[in-house]
């Protein structure tokens, strides 16, 4: 509700206006991390594309004045910026050092995150679904949106979005009933 | 309803709370009421949609995130506002070598022309074996042809 209320204040605001920018930046940042976060999977990249996404924002806030909700508009840059990013990286070779570090990040991310094991395994199952699938996902089940909002961000028809949903949610089933994952809590 | 096949459609939307027909609402829970294997899928459903909220990361971004993106922001505002003081300071000296730079090239482009006789103009142009002249030409023709015609009659 509060969220809206500032929501609806950002309507009113100037390229210039750094305060109601602020507001937004202050709103938004984590859940434009956790998405990015989910989708790509590294917590510096996501940081990094988080800030990307706020940096856009600002400059095309002029431009934005009355076109969608500031939440849809944040959440189509920021999922712009993500399916750049695992574009320009699905070749990137990784180094022993790279390696390292991730390896050392994933541990962390798993150590001090996904603390069980059905945790892991979900995860997992939900990495290894396709970009299509997992946004939507995570659109709905992380953040919460309605399919209204889904469908105005990935720019689908709501039918599409919930398809897209239920066909995630079916996979992971499938997933994890292969792997023994325990759906019954 | 109570075709399993029918029920098994709306079992996703179900779970979701988006179903808006109460009459459709509640043709389903009294089928799952009395279905062991439409409400077993049901459950499996919403065991699924619960550990994925479950599984996914939650984490929060350092304190210093938005005074991070102020300072990106600033650094941006700066190099702008140096674009703008060197064009306001050079925009002159910019359109004079523009201007410069236009009028040589057409220059070049005319010697060039000249040299190579693409700019020689026909006396006269022939258009399937006739000579076509301009209605100007025809005018002057035609008063040359009348100055002419006087003379004679006056002779």
């Amino acid at each position: 509700m509060i969220m809206e209320i500032y929501a609806d204040q950002t309507e009113n605001m100037t390229h210039n206006d750094i305060e109601g920018f602020e507001k937004v930046v202050d709103l938004y940042k984590n859940r434009i991390y956790n998405f990015s976060l989910n989708l790509i999977g590294s917590r510096e990249d996501a940081e990094e594309l988080t800030s990307d996404v706020f940096y856009k924002f600002y400059r095309s806030m002029e431009r934005f004045q009355n076109r969608s909700s500031v939440k849809t508009y944040l959440f189509s840059i920021a999922r712009n910026c993500c399916i750049d990013h695992l574009r320009k990286n699905k070749h990137k070779t990784v180094s022993l050092e790279d390696a390292k570090e991730q390896a050392f990040i994933q541990k962390d991310v798993s150590e001090k995150i996904v603390s069980d094991e059905k945790k892991r395994v979900v995860l997992d199952a939900i990495k290894k679904l396709d970009i299509d699938h997992k946004e939507a996902l995570i659109l709905r089940e992380l953040e919460e949106l309605t399919y209204e909002e889904i469908s105005g961000i990935l720019k689908i028809n709501i039918n599409t979005a919930k398809t897209r949903v239920r066909r995630a949610k079916e996979k992971l089933m499938e997933s994890l009933s292969k792997t023994g994952g325990d759906l019954n809590g | 309803m109570d075709n399993c096949k029918e029920i098994k459609k709306y079992l996703y939307d179900m779970s979701e709370n988006e179903i808006r027909d109460d009459i459709l609402l509640k043709s389903i829970s009294d089928h799952l009421k009395n279905c062991s294997g439409c409400m077993n899928e049901y459950e499996k459903i919403l065991n699924v949609t619960k550990d994925i909220k479950g599984a996914f990361l939650r984490e929060e971004l350092p304190a210093n995130f938005t005074y991070k993106i102020k300072e990106k922001i600033e650094k941006s505002r700066e190099d702008h506002f140096s674009f703008l003081l060197f064009w306001k300071r050079y925009r002159l000296a910019f359109a004079a070598v523009c201007v410069m730079i236009i009028f040589f090239m057409s220059l070049m482009i005319r010697t060039d022309e000249i040299k190579n006789g693409k700019n020689d103009q026909p006396l006269v142009k022939i258009k399937n074996d006739i000579v076509v002249f301009t209605e100007k030409e025809i005018s002057e023709f035609e008063k040359i042809f009348n100055t002419e015609d006087e003379t004679t009659m006056h002779e």
